[in-house]
């Protein structure tokens, strides 16, 4: 459940007392994050509304939804990784029952990372639901 | 002095640690003068300026336009009615270019060295026939020889530059550049944003046409500022915002413009930020600029020295005079990681392209970090600076 997964990262992040930690931590998982080939980070997957470059490509695969993501800072590269782990491989409702305050808020991002860069999560997240939408659009037309 | 703490910059923490603003660039903190002078507007002569003749509006029109022979002394104006009142350097700059380049130079270009700020490039995209770069040496410094070059053409109609660059903090010689402008005839904007509050300005001297500056990198409050013009110029010159404050005489047929300055200030102006500006004016007035060089100077170099012990840091520009700022970029570590591990070390400096993104395309890459300084910057804020970076570069590897 996709439920499940926001609650395991809640539960990640609340091991960090020192919130210096917990982004070094994010950090570190957008060391690790698959990212993108050179040739995929193009204009036309990048994302409007983050500080730094973010690349999104979306398919659809056995009616889920997959997503593949990459950015330029490491610090980026771990928030998408958060994204993509919540938001990969799911059916449209479940995409469109987590919205951006999820992980920011309840989550706990926010206490870490710059307004500029929660706009960022907020423009990612709502990119990703507009697939999911545009899915839902199709199917009961 | 210790002007740390009587700016209160040392009773700011930010995640739990003492606070090294190092993004003096951006914004300065404001001055005591400043803030004082804005606390006694709003609580003891706020008014609106140039109506009504009760008391108060009378005592705030005084203190609001003496504001202008302060500005006035400053620069070293020749008349207070070449000293018009701005929202800040932007905002000065656009006047020119829409006000009088439009209309006086609309079909030629403007020569700016390549490491402008956004401010000093779009308003001439916009209004003029386009730019002509002048070339940035690989070190930062403005080519003298094709400035020159530059304004010789005939399809240059002006030229333009900043004092000192925000993003390399080279300093022009602004004499000289002034110079070649005026003996090809074609006149000549300063963008003194970063050099207000460090270099004794003399526009006079200077024979430049126009000088823009903010007051919230002087020590003054944000959305208030100033555009010298010499009195020709802007005679020439045509308001860019039309309304109260600005007119002599409205009739529903046709309107009379006030004479200059209020013929550029239309609506009610930023009173209390223009009070706080002048304050800090004063302030910056009383000190003595070659201290302020000196302090600055023995600031960047601590900081270069410290910069070149670090393996992997590259500054972009070394080209001296150097001063307010450092723009550096670490191998294989993004500006934004860098910056954001500093933060948690209390450490406020910029990352990204600073309003230059031209200048970045010219070393190459896509942003970089910048520390900028300021009179409350220390020795000690340039230490716990490089401490933060070293720990930082590690924690990225």
């Amino acid at each position: 459940m996709i439920q499940d997964v926001v609650n395991e990262i809640a539960n990640e992040l609340s091991f960090f007392d020192d919130p210096e930690d917990a982004y070094a931590y994010i950090i570190d998982l957008g060391k690790r994050h698959a990212g993108l080939a050179p040739q995929e980070k193009t204009d036309p997957y990048l994302v409007k509304g983050c500080q730094s470059r973010v690349w999104l490509h979306h398919h659809r695969e056995d009616g889920r939804h997959r997503f593949r993501t990459d950015g330029d800072a490491f610090i980026v590269r771990g928030l998408l990784a958060l994204v993509t782990r919540v938001f990969d491989d799911r059916e449209a409702t479940e995409i469109l029952s987590i919205g951006p305050e999820e992980l920011l808020g309840k989550v706990g991002l926010k206490s870490f990372i710059t307004p500029g860069r929660q706009n960022g999560v907020r423009a990612i997240i709502e990119r990703i639901h507009a697939y999911a939408r545009a899915e839902k659009t199709v199917t009961h037309a | 002095m210790d002007y740390k703490s009587s700016f209160g910059l040392d009773r700011v923490t930010v995640h739990n640690r003492p606070l090294v603003y190092l993004d003096n660039g951006a914004t300065t903190w404001m001055c005591p003068a400043a803030r004082q002078a804005i606390e006694a507007y709003e609580t003891t002569y706020r008014a609106n300026v140039h109506r009504g003749v009760h008391a108060l509006s009378a005592r705030a029109t005084e203190r609001y336009e003496a504001v202008r022979d302060t500005l006035t002394r400053l620069i070293n104006a020749p008349d207070r009615n070449e000293v018009i009142y701005t929202p800040g350097t932007t905002e000065g700059i656009n006047l020119v270019a829409f006000g009088w380049a439009r209309r006086h130079i609309g079909d030629r270009k403007v020569a700016l060295p390549e490491f402008e700020h956004h401010a000093n490039i779009v308003p001439w995209q916009r209004w003029t026939a386009g730019i002509r770069p002048v070339r940035v040496t690989d070190d930062g410094a403005v080519d003298v020889d094709d400035w020159e070059r530059a304004l010789a053409e005939d399809q240059v109609g002006m030229g333009v530059f900043a004092h000192i660059s925000n993003v390399l903090g080279t300093v022009q010689d602004a004499q000289r550049l002034c110079d070649i402008a005026r003996a090809q005839g074609k006149p000549v904007l300063i963008d003194a944003a970063q050099s207000v509050a460090r270099l004794a300005l003399d526009v006079q001297a200077l024979g430049c046409d126009w000088l823009a500056f903010s007051s919230h990198k002087m020590y003054g409050p944000t959305g208030a500022g100033a555009l010298y013009g010499r009195i020709e110029r802007l005679d020439e010159t045509e308001p860019m915002l039309y309304g109260g404050d600005m007119i002599e005489r409205v009739t529903l047929d046709k309107t009379t413009y006030a004479d200059i300055p209020a013929r550029f200030e239309a609506g009610t102006p930023n009173i209390a930020g223009m009070i706080g500006m002048g304050a800090a004016a004063e302030w910056l007035l009383t000190r003595d600029f070659d201290a302020i060089r000196a302090h600055e100077e023995a600031l960047m170099a601590r900081c270069l020295a410290g910069m070149a012990k670090i393996d992997g840091v590259r500054v972009l520009g070394t080209a001296m005079p150097k001063l307010s700022a450092v723009s550096f970029v670490v191998e294989d570590a993004h500006p934004m990681d860098l910056a954001g591990l500093l933060d948690f070390r209390g450490v406020a400096v910029r990352s990204g392209h600073h309003c230059a993104h031209p200048v970045h395309d010219k070393f190459g890459i896509e942003g970089s970090l910048r520390a900028s300084f300021a009179i409350y910057t220390t020795e000690e804020d340039i230490d716990h600076f490089l401490d933060a970076l070293t720990t930082s570069m590690e924690k990225l590897r």
